[in-house]
């Protein structure tokens, strides 16, 4: 189960983009994209081609904008230049790792070298150990390779350690590029020094992983979160990853953000269907539909409508007639015939319906608070 | 015509010829050595007792998992000493191979064009075999740039997967899909031996082959005049001018068609054994041709004449001064290429895309009309700026003829440096490099933030630096705009050779060339020395002591 977020306007901004372009005209990328990623976990969400992850790429610096300002990690300071880089400065904020599509691994590396390469071997970090053991290790004159196991096993490429990425599988590569991101924020407070939580970038992640693996791996996320204080934004196409994981989502459509604000917000009130069905199955009703005074119609969640067979004769006059109803996973799809015989696609949970009954629909509020639990 | 119908030829050729070349480097670079690559910086960072897996954990949080690291640790240990010979050893065979293979590239044409002079001489009654000769130098020579485009330049946007499925839908289109890929490399790979053969100078004017840089440079000598230089150079300027063009509209298309998440397909294929052989003894012939046999007359007939250049050391002043005047050419066309691309962007961004390479490729085309005209054209400005202030800063101070000259090789060197700085950027791996920075930038402690400089400098600037560093060996051995504006008292090495050279070989010379070759090489791997001694060992000082 996830934390409770704050709200809106007490969560922490740690990216704010103001006006920004990526192309110029109807053609671009982004399109004067204002935007303020708040701490938490951000899920990016829109069709293919949305502009996802030029987004992310502008967070991570990776591209640069043609127009507006990306102000970012904490604060609106200035970047370290390459001067002072090479003196050994860093950019004040935390420190940001990322997980591109394609990967971004250092060919010719081991799987070892990448996670040997990004941890902190001076201070106390994270260290994922599983069982409920200690996850905070002073890794100062600790064993590396036993750390970066730990690390590797937690991902499931223990086996992997000395293969070079050029042998790696898609989902081999996909689960080391999380894995070398996530370590690369690991390192906490030290000596009294205080340090910005880490933000982990996620394009897409893990999408090449079975889903079961993946919620382990997603869970090493979470204790990671948990420990480091970190944040994650991360861009998918699972609506029921974004419900697990996310706090805060943006909707990106054609270069556009539609929809920005709490996942809980977007899944209980969607403001149009196109919105709520990023967040997964949805039944919408036009205003005028089910007794829906709402301008622009509802939409409701399958588990929140409740259809019922209505006993005796009485046809249209008592509510609607099945035309057909069969089970899609964990809800059943119903087709109903309306009062002025038009069609109507329910989505609900119970069970399957007998094709010919009368049923009436009811929307169940009550349950509101209950809803994470029912997902 | 001549030069425009043999650059043709010369580069369909190089683009059959780059092919194996291609191959063969591939193959070089994928199978030695480059596997450990991690093992020495693992060696570098905390030594192989790193691994070594102890027994009391000290946290419980530690020891969860441990013996099942032990097993996998196991292939890791090894003597330091047997991992040394080994990586010396590989490294010296990738030096080998690669050295090998790409030599061609690397000796000026200078020097090529002195080995066979006497050949090439010696053949003028028979101009077709001349011909021949010098085409099969070119070929050798230029065969290797060809496959060096084709492996490390722009792609057509095709991924491996792609072409396979290209390659089964069949028909037409799917030929198209299949060969794509190979096609827009060899285009590429195409112009760019082109130019470098319908531009080139040396190796022509001393063998004695009819070019338009020959005729130009002979008529200059005979005092043609800037007016008459500027119009026969029309035609082949604009022949240069649409092959550059044409080439820069085609790779902004291919980046825009990409996208910034284009990303290298890291999985090794198999080279076929038979194009790898045919690569190989391709690559043998051109170094033998190009490399070996050069080298050979030279080398013979330097041994006995370099004790007298050295004890003279007149020429040594000449090295100083070719030096200085290349450096100063490098460092303004960077310097230049960096301020305008800055100025561009500031002023065309989110106006146009792709608007600052366009730009670049236009302020850099000036140098596409050759060293002489250029040449020319800067000594009349000096001229008209004399007449104008009565200055007399160009002509009369040491700093204005080192400007004056150094801001000719930069305009001669600009394309080169502008094709070249888009190949760079045409390596597929952006987003590991951008990971390496973004280490470099934010690492929690110093030693993720070095690791970071150190991954940075390894995937991108030592590139960088490559790029810069070849286009000040090609402002070292500069000729044509050299002779033009050296200053009295300043002459660089390559105009003294040249003008010896029209005397045939002798031993003074061939230890000239030799001290010449090396002394540049050696400024290029000092320059690498430092750059990467910065990186690695001054920067450790820096970056002592844990975190921030």
């Amino acid at each position: 189960m996830k934390e409770v977020v704050m709200g809106k306007d007490e969560a922490k901004r740690i990216w704010r983009l103001d006006e920004v372009w990526k192309g110029k005209g109807d053609g671009a990328r982004l399109k004067g994209v204002s935007l303020d990623v708040r701490e938490g976990v951000t899920a990016v969400v829109g069709c293919s081609g949305a502009g996802k992850s030029t987004l992310l790429n502008l967070l991570v610096g990776f591209e640069q904008v043609d127009g507006g300002k990306v102000l970012g990690c904490g604060g609106d300071e200035k970047k370290v230049g390459f001067l002072g880089r090479l003196f050994g400065r860093r950019n004040k904020g935390g420190m940001v790792g990322w997980a591109p599509q394609g990967g971004g691994l250092w060919s010719g590396m081991t799987v070892r070298g990448h996670l040997e390469a990004v941890l902190p071997w001076s201070c106390y970090a994270f260290v994922p150990v599983g069982d409920g053991g200690r996850e905070i290790v002073d890794l100062s004159g600790r064993d590396k390779g036993e750390v970066v196991g730990l690390w590797l096993k937690s991902f499931g490429l223990e086996a992997l350690a000395d293969r070079v990425v050029g042998r790696l599988s898609g989902g081999e590569r996909a689960r080391l590029s999380v894995v070398r991101a996530l370590g690369m924020c690991s390192g906490l407070d030290w000596g009294g020094m205080h340090r910005e939580p880490g933000i982990v970038v996620l394009d897409e992640p893990l999408v090449s992983v079975g889903k079961g693996d993946a919620r382990g791996y997603w869970e090493v996320i979470r204790r990671w979160r948990g420990v480091t204080g970190g944040n994650v934004v991360f861009s998918t196409h699972f609506p029921e990853l974004v419900i697990r994981e996310a706090d805060w989502i943006v909707c990106i459509e054609d270069g556009e953000v539609v929809w920005e604000g709490e996942v809980m917000e977007l899944y209980e009130r969607p403001v149009s269907e196109k919105l709520g069905a990023y967040l997964g199955e949805l039944n919408w009703f036009e205003a005028g539909e089910m007794g829906v005074g709402e301008e622009g119609g509802r939409g409701v969640r399958p588990e929140k409508l409740r259809v019922e067979v209505v006993e005796g004769e009485g046809g249209d006059e008592l509510g609607w007639i099945v035309v057909s109803s069969e089970r899609v996973g964990a809800v059943v799809e119903t087709v109903v015939r309306l009062s002025g015989g038009e069609q109507k696609r329910l989505l609900h949970v119970g069970e399957v319906l007998e094709v010919g009954a009368t049923v009436r629909v009811f929307v169940v509020d009550h349950c509101e608070m209950q809803v994470k639990a029912c997902i | 015509m001549w030069s425009g119908g043999r650059a043709v030829v010369v580069g369909l050729l190089a683009v059959v010829v780059g092919v194996g070349v291609a191959r063969v480097l591939k193959w070089v670079l994928n199978n030695c050595g480059l596997r450990n690559s991690d093992c020495g910086m693992k060696m570098r960072r905390g030594g192989c007792e790193g691994v070594r897996v102890s027994g009391d954990h000290g946290s419980p949080a530690i020891g969860v998992g441990g013996d099942a690291i032990k097993e996998n640790m196991g292939s890791m240990r090894g003597g330091r000493l047997q991992w040394l010979i080994r990586r010396v050893g590989m490294l010296g065979l990738v030096c080998l191979l690669v050295g090998g293979v790409v030599g061609p590239m690397g000796l000026p044409s200078l020097v090529v064009g002195y080995a066979w002079g006497d050949m090439g001489v010696s053949l003028v009654r028979h101009p077709g075999w001349n011909e021949v000769l010098y085409g099969g130098l070119l070929l050798g020579r230029y065969g290797v740039v060809s496959g060096f485009v084709m492996l490390f330049g722009p792609r057509g946007g095709t991924s491996e997967a792609g072409v396979w499925c290209g390659g089964s839908v069949g028909g037409i289109k799917g030929l198209m899909v299949r060969w794509s890929d190979w096609l827009s490399r060899g285009v590429i790979a195409f112009c760019a031996v082109f130019l470098l053969v319908f531009s080139e100078f040396e190796i022509a004017s001393l063998l004695g082959r009819p070019t338009w840089t020959v005729w130009l440079f002979d008529a200059q000598v005979g005092g043609l005049n800037i007016l008459k230089a500027l119009v026969n150079v029309v035609w082949p300027l604009g022949v240069q001018v649409v092959v550059v063009g044409g080439c820069a509209v085609w790779y902004l298309r291919r980046e825009g068609r990409l996208g910034a998440n284009d990303n290298t397909d890291m999985r090794k294929k198999k080279v076929g054994v038979v194009s790898l052989m045919l690569g190989g003894m391709w690559c043998l012939f051109a170094f033998v041709l190009v490399v070996g046999l050069p080298s050979f007359y030279v080398m013979k007939d330097a041994a006995k004449g370099l004790g007298r250049v050295i004890g003279d050391g007149r020429f040594w002043d000449d090295l100083w001064f070719s030096g200085v005047y290349a450096m100063i050419g490098t460092v303004g066309a960077v310097l230049l290429l960096v301020v305008v691309r800055g100025l561009v962007g500031k002023v065309l961004r989110s106006r146009m895309s792709g608007g600052g390479d366009v730009v670049i490729g236009v302020v850099s085309a000036m140098g596409l009309s050759g060293g002489l005209v250029v040449g020319l054209l800067l000594v009349n400005g000096r001229l008209w700026f004399e007449r104008l202030t009565g200055s007399e800063f160009f002509s009369g101070t040491t700093f204005g003829e080192w400007l004056l000259i150094g801001g000719g090789l930069m305009v001669v060197l600009l394309p080169m440096g502008w094709v070249l700085g888009l190949l760079a950027r045409a390596r597929r791996d952006r987003q590991a490099a951008h990971i390496a920075k973004m280490m470099w930038r934010g690492g929690d402690d110093r030693g993720v933030r070095r690791f970071g400089m150190r991954m940075w400098w390894k995937r991108s600037g030592s590139v960088w630096y490559w790029v810069g560093a070849y286009v000040f060996f090609q402002g070292f051995f500069e000729l044509s705009a050299s002779a033009i504006l050296y200053p009295a008292g300043g002459t660089p090495a390559a105009v003294r050779m040249y003008n010896l050279m029209h005397y045939g070989q002798s031993q003074v010379l061939s230890a000239m060339v030799v001290l010449s070759v090396v002394a540049c090489g050696l400024v290029m791997l000092f320059g690498r020395g430092m750059a990467a001694w910065l990186m690695f060992e001054c920067s450790r000082s820096w970056y002592r002591g844990g975190v921030r």
